[in-house]
């Protein structure tokens, strides 16, 4: 106990949290394969791109081995009428669903946390004027809004550069998420900060005549970090949840490209001949959104204050 | 007055309670040797510092102790019957009937969304055969024992239209309502002003003296024990370190504990330039010294300290944990007995005099 | 308690005489406050623009506290002691009145009703230098210390912010003061959860005295620790008052341990100083009804002296609506005695110099005597009966 701060009791607990180590691995494996993906198909000498006639039947395209097309160079079978290898789609998938949700977590974060302690820390006009702002954006029916504006939008993504196609489907992706997701963050950073700056160890360091960038940046921010993190690691999965039904509704990302959400949407059209179709990246999905939520369950434990005395 | 006491029946005796918690850091021994008399009609003012186990004890008492906590061992002899062997539904009849227990801090004891008439009724009627209307008219009849004025219009406001001692004789209205034979008072004035601490201290005298009942008054207020209690117990780490009548208690503390405990308070019109102090702090419950669990903070410290001292007779109806002679002096060199042979003698000791 | 004190007769000529407000600032005042108001407004209406009433903390307070001595602050919750003391660190903005540190003015604000002028307040260049001069240590042990810096990062950061930039010197400087208030020197990187109570609270105060401050705020500093862990704590105060020659207002409601630590005491009462003079006279001879009754309702810890009490009627007024005159007329066992004179009612009283040196805000301190103090006594509360 000699001289160990907080945070690596902090890590000292997690790590004797063995659910919370196996998410973290699991994690650590997802990310490696989001980034590695492409490298992995090479070695696997397939792509999602990649096209096997001879693998689905000529007459509707049903793939001919069973189960999908199972067999030893596809181990999770092709695609009804492409004959593309399914884990092919799932390495690549995988990369753009946690570009699409770790980009628009950090940008969500970013957000929150800046306008959630302007918010605070201000207080009186300013605090009430972004307290409404949040009211207003979070009374948007988000769904609909997100639905009927994406043709306009991306359309003016590309005008303003960002190359056609998926790349600014992509980005309309990310931003109306981080949008519409950063007042939760900032209303919880904004009461921390109206707690913590009534604190005496704030008052404190005021009394000793410290200027308000320190007190913003040493004494409240350090303070923050147990929350964000916790909001962070929980909206994560949400966010990779929510890219996988846009991307059902038709929002998302367009063939050949694939992500999480959009094999789901194809699999449902053959989920009574083929449920493979669903079982395998409806899997994916969950143990990559569970592992998240439970390591998100573990850190706010681990960084409950009470538990550290 | 100590040539009495023994002779006379102890409303409720706990004999050696050990109620131990199983966090995840470890087995914490909270209350662990506590053994106590309260006799009938009599004030117990039980001392000690925060987490020296003395409102575990008043939870133990009225069997509220929730997990990781277990009442581990002992005996509570309340009234003839042992409330540890009791049924859950005859205990739930004595809670609240006979023992009735007062808190620091009435505001989180009162639920909020009902009226203080009502919560003081459902008190009534939850314990007798009255009828609402007779409850909640038993309800106002209680609050004005408490001396609150106005007593109808109170009955019908909620607890956060009071104020933190009208709180507090809400609370007491509500444990006195059933006509208990005990009352546990948890640091009762801890977190009134002085001056409504002495207005709730006069009210408990006041029905003490009325309704005849005992009460143990858990405090860790010196001035307030004095001012209350017939006998005093002082706790530390767990475990009673001395128990007598209160005169005894302040003029001839045996405990080297509670010698340090009275030389350190500051006392209005004894000014001095220093205070005495009590080196060091109370130790970790999860990392008890062997022996004595004083004997680092001892100026008396001596060998023998590491063994446990059991509570011995120091004079009649006067206990003291401590290897001290008696009179306060080191004892002659082979005078104290064995740790065990002593725990034994001890604990025939304590169940004759407290 | 004045049954079993003798009234002090030797109350010294000396100049312990506070100096009145509207006296010359004597050459040894270190701080001085002068009719300080702080209001906390109640906001009501649809965008809480509207105002409803306020909250008057302290209510027109005056007095001055003279280099090297301690002045304890006494009164009940709600008298408005925590905030005067923050009002006068500027860690809430005061609403009117002058406060002047070691002839620096932090803050000179006309009240309302006072003839127009623009108000002063120190420039933030010179009240950094101020707040080098005039540190405080906090009630609470737990909410005081930031729980993610080190004891080094938390005593070294008025130094840091000070400008003492060099690592090195300001560790040794930590060290001197860890070693001044009696912690282990190699804490230093340890951090506040390690740490008891009584230990977090000398961490405060070593922090405290980093910036080598002439005058320092205690805020109730002892009332969160453990009654064995107090002496240790008052005693390290005590010495280091000596040792550095230290300014101290010392807040608290424990009357006993004001009067361990206080050179003189003021009392308050609803955002008023009702009383005001040397240790010894306010206990041996308090002039004035509430702190006749204050006295009077502390239990002592010696069952011999169990005493009658004056018990005060009803609770203490809300501070956004105080009785009008004297504000501690709707309690007051002298105004009853006396027959209640109109004037408490009417008439605000100031605090005044009696003979005896002593100040009092009461019309008729003179009539305050151990005969009135016995008859209030019998008159209050149901009778107690004698020990068994």
């Amino acid at each position: 106990m000699v001289g160990r701060s907080l945070r690596e009791i902090i890590w000292a607990r997690l790590r004797r949290d063995r659910v919370a180590m196996i998410c973290l691995v699991i994690l650590v494996v997802y990310y490696l394969i989001g980034i590695l993906g492409p490298v992995v198909a090479g070695i696997l000498n397939d792509s999602p791109y990649t096209l096997h006639p001879d693998l689905i039947s000529e007459m509707g395209g049903k793939p001919i081995a069973a189960y999908g097309g199972i067999s030893a160079a596809h181990p999770l079978g092709v695609e009804w009428g492409t004959g593309r290898d399914i884990l092919a789609q799932l390495l690549f998938g995988l990369r753009i669903s946690l570009v699409i949700s770790t980009v628009a977590t950090l940008m969500t974060v970013v957000l929150g946390v800046v306008i959630g302690i302007v918010a605070g820390y201000s207080r009186g006009v300013t605090d009430n004027f972004l307290g409404r702002l949040m009211d207003l954006i979070l009374a948007f029916p988000f769904l609909l809004i997100v639905m009927s504006l994406s043709g306009v939008l991306t359309q003016r993504l590309t005008q303003l550069g960002v190359p056609e196609g998926n790349a600014s489907r992509i980005l309309y992706l990310i931003l109306v998420m981080s949008f519409f997701g950063w007042p939760y963050l900032a209303r919880i950073v904004r009461g921390q900060v109206l707690s913590l700056r009534e604190r005496e160890f704030v008052e404190a360091s005021v009394a000793m005549g410290a200027g308000r960038r320190r007190i913003l940046f040493s004494e409240i921010l350090p303070n923050l970090w147990a929350p964000i993190l916790v909001y962070a690691t929980l909206t994560l999965p949400n966010y990779i949840g929510l890219e996988a039904a846009l991307s059902f509704l038709g929002v998302g990302v367009l063939p050949p490209d694939v992500t999480f959400g959009s094999m789901l949407a194809n699999s449902v059209t053959y989920v009574n001949v083929v449920p493979t179709y669903l079982f395998i990246p409806g899997t994916a999905l969950v143990i990559l959104v569970v592992s998240f939520n439970l390591l998100g369950d573990s850190l706010r434990d681990a960084l409950d204050p009470k538990g550290v005395h | 007055m100590a040539t009495t006491r023994g002779a006379q029946e102890a409303l409720l005796e706990v004999v050696d309670l050990r109620t131990h918690f199983a966090t995840a850091d470890g087995l914490v021994r909270a209350v662990d040797g506590v053994s106590l008399r309260i006799r009938p009609g009599k004030t117990l003012g039980v001392v000690g510092e925060s987490g020296c186990g003395k409102s575990i004890t008043a939870l133990s008492i009225m069997r509220l102790i929730e997990r990781p906590g277990r009442i581990v061992s002992g005996s509570i002899t309340f009234d003839g019957q042992d409330l540890l062997r009791l049924p859950e539904d005859e205990m739930r009849n004595i809670r609240g009937n006979e023992i009735s227990m007062i808190f620091q801090e009435p505001m989180t004891s009162l639920n909020p969304v009902y009226t203080c008439g009502d919560q003081i009724a459902e008190a009534v009627s939850r314990h007798g055969s009255l009828t609402q209307r007779e409850a909640a008219a038993r309800a106002v009849e209680m609050l004005e024992q408490v001396g609150i004025p106005d007593a109808k219009r109170r009955a019908g406001e909620h607890p956060h239209q009071l104020s933190g001692g009208m709180r507090q004789r809400v609370m007491i209205a509500m444990a006195l309502s059933t006509n208990p034979q005990l009352l546990i008072a948890d640091e009762p004035t801890t977190a009134l002003d002085v001056t409504i601490q002495a207005q709730i201290l006069e009210l408990m005298k006041a029905l003490r003296e009325r309704n005849g009942m005992a009460i143990m008054l858990i405090t860790h207020d010196l001035g307030v024990v004095a001012e209350m209690s017939d006998d005093v117990s002082v706790m530390y780490a767990g475990k009673v370190v001395e128990s007598s009548d209160a005169i005894t208690v302040y003029d001839r503390p045996h405990h080297p504990y509670t010698k340090g405990l009275l030389a350190s308070i500051p006392r209005m019109g004894a000014r001095r330039e220093r205070l005495d102090v009590i080196k060091g702090v109370v130790p970790n419950p999860l990392n008890l010294p062997s022996g004595c669990l004083f004997k680092r903070r001892c100026p008396y410290a001596m060998p023998i300290c590491d063994n446990a001292p059991p509570l011995r007779l120091v004079a009649e109806g006067h206990v003291s944990r401590c290897w001290l002679a008696p009179d306060g002096g080191r004892p002659e060199l082979g005078e104290a007995p064995s740790a065990a042979e002593a725990e034994a003698a001890a604990l025939t000791l304590t169940v004759a005099n407290p | 308690m004045t049954e079993t004190r003798a009234p002090n007769t030797l109350t010294p000529s000396s100049p312990a005489v506070a100096p009145g407000v509207a006296g010359a600032v004597a050459p040894d005042t270190l701080l001085r406050v002068d009719n300080l108001v702080k209001h906390f407004e109640i906001r009501g209406g649809l965008l809480g623009m509207s105002r409803v009433g306020a909250v008057k903390a302290v209510d027109g307070v005056s007095f001055s506290v003279r280099r090297g001595e301690a002045l304890g602050l006494v009164g009940e919750s709600g008298c408005g002691k925590t905030t005067l003391g923050k009002v006068i660190l500027r860690l809430l903005p005061a609403t009117s009145g002058r406060v002047e540190m070691d002839g620096q003015v932090l803050f000179d604000i006309p009240a309302r009703g006072e003839p127009r002028r623009r108000p002063v307040y120190a420039s933030n260049e010179a009240m950094k230098k101020v707040r080098q001069n005039m540190q405080v240590v906090f009630q609470d042990p737990y909410a005081s210390l930031n729980p993610r810096m080190s004891v080094g990062e938390l005593v070294g950061e008025g130094p840091l912010v000070h400008g003492m930039t060099d690592k090195k010197e300001r560790e040794a400087l930590v060290r001197d003061m860890l070693g001044r208030v009696g912690l282990n020197q190699s804490h230093i990187h340890r951090y506040p959860h390690e740490f008891s109570g009584g230990q977090r609270q000398r961490i405060g105060i070593a922090r405290a005295l980093a910036l080598h401050p002439a005058f320092i705020v205690c805020d109730e500093p002892v009332s969160a620790l453990d009654v064995s862990i107090q002496s240790q704590v008052l005693n390290l105060l005590n010495d280091l008052q000596a040792e550095l020659g230290l300014t101290y207002l010392f807040i608290a409601h424990n009357l006993a341990v004001v009067e361990h630590i206080s050179d003189r005491v003021g009392v308050m009462y609803l955002g008023k100083l009702v009383e005001m003079a040397n240790v010894d006279d306010i206990y041996a001879n308090p002039r004035h009804p509430y702190t006749v009754a204050l006295l009077s309702a502390v239990p002592e810890p010696d069952p011999h002296r169990r005493k009658k009490r004056i018990i005060l009627k009803g609770d203490i007024p809300s501070p956004a609506n105080p009785p009008s005159g004297c504000r501690f007329h709707t309690r007051c066992w002298l105004r009853e005695q006396l027959g209640r004179p109109e004037r408490c009612t009417t008439e605000e009283p100031v605090l005044r110099a009696l003979g005896s040196g002593q100040e009092s805000a009461c019309h008729f301190a003179e009539e305050i005597s151990p005969e009135a103090v016995a008859s209030a006594v019998a008159s209050s509360g149901p009778t107690v009966t004698a020990e068994p």
